[in-house]
């Protein structure tokens, strides 16, 4: 995977999420680059984790769709401890809060992003990060930051 | 229905309170069991109804019946309990565990119902740090951005809540000095023999997920606490003066364990409200009406909340002052509370005796009384 003399990502390190046929569709999306979500074919709107029964109107009828991945900061906390595996203190995790699905909060962390830079209303966008075996994770970065 | 009729508190039991032990848990749960059976002036064999809640909940668990948890299978054979009519185990709180032993009696599914929940701190590995490499079912959600160890979203609430309310980690202070003040008074606290904590000491803590720093979190320990219920005619007969059981409620409808019953918030004159983590605290105050939303902060003072206070809370020193049984030992206080036994730590006339076990928007409140409702 690496070259010769290059560092291991340490990313590749860290939890892997176990898809299951009712989470599969979301991971399969995050591998290829896009935030899908069930989206409630009645009234609109998303869930995750994926529901069967939507919260809003209580309508069955859910499919899988593609969301733009802009957020808004809803909290963020600075990991100082060394207590999952990849992971190197300190760190940024975070609540974002989907623009064009106000009701989907994610956990994440803010990646390109200084500590300092972290605050409650930061606008952020969609980006993906690589893990092992082929798997990303949506992550979320300031917006209009440079890509690393 | 949840107010309830007829149900008693009748016996407690504890071990000590270790920050590691030799043992395993199923040595520890065995000791509580038979303590609380005792306690209460009954015999084993008068056992007939069990109810646990064997969840490990740390990030590194192994999840082992009898070593790190205790399952209702495990209990009763180890006790050789072979002629129980009812058993269960249910989701990690005491306080369902109550609620559960109270549906089960007031059934007549049995007579006497032990209650057990024991809690391990591995020796050998750190309590928090999460091995997994795999996150599956809901996890896979939360973990894979390293999500869950160390409190990460009890500190996205607090970091939230401040921005709203103005409140401070100096306000915030007031809940661990709170608990490590009443610690003093309990012998099987970790922090009993502890000064109390200072702000300068708060404010010099390493952070574990910043805004939280090491003291927000309750400390990791190995013991278990125990429990007998019967119906309240039955205790006419046994050695402990009861603690009714008059109510219970759960996080969806948390003001029903009130007003089920016709009191206020105000009538309670001692609450245990569980505090693995400092701010679950606030969050517990204003879901429970005890002040208005936004407002846990400024209400949450050492005067009203500590000893002699108009609102005692976590008298024996919460998780926070006394170690981590999971809300075994708010259990194990309000019902010392409500039988009047809680020695110097006794609240004067308690008659209305609250327990509230469990997260933000998960758990099971139960209002305890030393006399009985008509």
């Amino acid at each position: 995977m690496s070259g010769v003399g290059a560092e291991p990502d340490p990313r590749l390190q860290r939890p892997l999420p176990l898809p299951d046929p009712d989470t599969a569709p979301f991971w399969d999306a995050a591998a290829a680059g896009r935030l899908s979500l069930p989206v409630c074919e009645d009234c609109g709107r998303a869930a995750l984790p994926p529901r069967r029964r939507c919260a809003g109107c209580g309508g069955f009828r859910l499919a899988w769709r593609d969301i733009e991945g802009r957020g808004t900061v809803e909290s963020f906390a600075v990991a100082r401890m060394n207590l999952v595996r990849g992971y190197e203190a300190p760190y940024l995790v975070a609540w974002v809060r989907l623009d064009a699905h106000p009701e989907v909060r994610l956990n994440c962390n803010l990646v390109d992003c200084a500590i300092e830079q972290a605050q409650i209303g930061l606008p952020v966008e969609l980006c993906f990060e690589p893990r092992a075996e082929g798997l990303a994770v949506p992550q979320f970065r300031p917006a209009g930051a440079a890509a690393p | 229905m949840t107010a309830v009729k007829g149900i008693a508190i009748v016996g407690i039991g504890s071990t000590d309170i270790v920050r590691r032990s030799p043992r395993s848990l199923g040595a520890v749960a065995f000791e509580a069991a038979l303590a609380a059976i005792e306690d209460a002036g009954l015999s084993l064999d008068q056992i007939d109804g069990y109810v646990g809640s064997p969840g490990a909940p740390n990030p590194s668990a192994i999840h082992a019946d009898g070593l790190d948890e205790v399952s209702h299978q495990y209990m009763l054979e180890a006790l050789g309990i072979d002629g129980a009519t009812w058993a269960a185990d249910v989701s990690g709180m005491p306080t369902g565990m109550v609620v559960a032993a109270a549906q089960a009696l007031a059934a007549g599914a049995c007579r006497y119902v032990l209650g057990v929940r024991a809690h391990y701190n591995p020796p050998d590995r750190k309590y928090s740090e999460s091995g997994v490499a795999r996150a599956g079912g809901r996890d896979q959600f939360a973990l894979p951005w390293g999500h869950g160890p160390g409190g990460t979203r009890f500190a996205l609430w607090l970091q939230r809540y401040m921005h709203q309310t103005g409140a401070t980690r100096d306000d915030l202070f007031r809940i661990v000095a709170l608990a490590r003040r009443h610690a003093r008074g309990n012998p099987l606290a970790y922090w009993r023999d502890a000064p109390e904590l200072t702000l300068d000491e708060y404010r010099a803590a390493r952070w574990v997920t910043e805004p939280m720093c090491l003291f927000d979190s309750d400390l990791p320990v190995t013991g278990a606490g125990a429990f007998i219920m019967t119906t309240a005619e039955r205790a006419r007969d046994l050695r402990q003066r009861p603690a009714h059981v008059i109510s219970y409620a759960n996080a969806t409808r948390p003001r029903r364990v009130f007003e089920s019953v016709g009191v206020q918030p105000a009538d309670v004159q001692v609450a245990q409200l569980y505090d693995g983590f400092s701010p679950i605290v606030w969050s517990t105050l204003e879901q429970l009406g005890f002040c208005g939303p936004g407002e846990a902060h400024a209400f949450a003072t050492l005067e009203r909340m500590g000893p002699g206070g108009s609102l005692p809370v976590n008298t024996f020193g919460g998780s926070l002052g006394e170690g981590r049984l999971h809300g075994m030992g708010h259990l194990r206080e309000a019902a010392l509370q409500a039988m009047g036994r809680a020695g110097p730590r006794q609240v004067p006339d308690a008659r209305l005796s609250l327990v509230q076990v469990g997260v933000l928007e998960r758990y099971w409140t139960v209002l305890l009384s030393s006399e009985p409702v008509d």
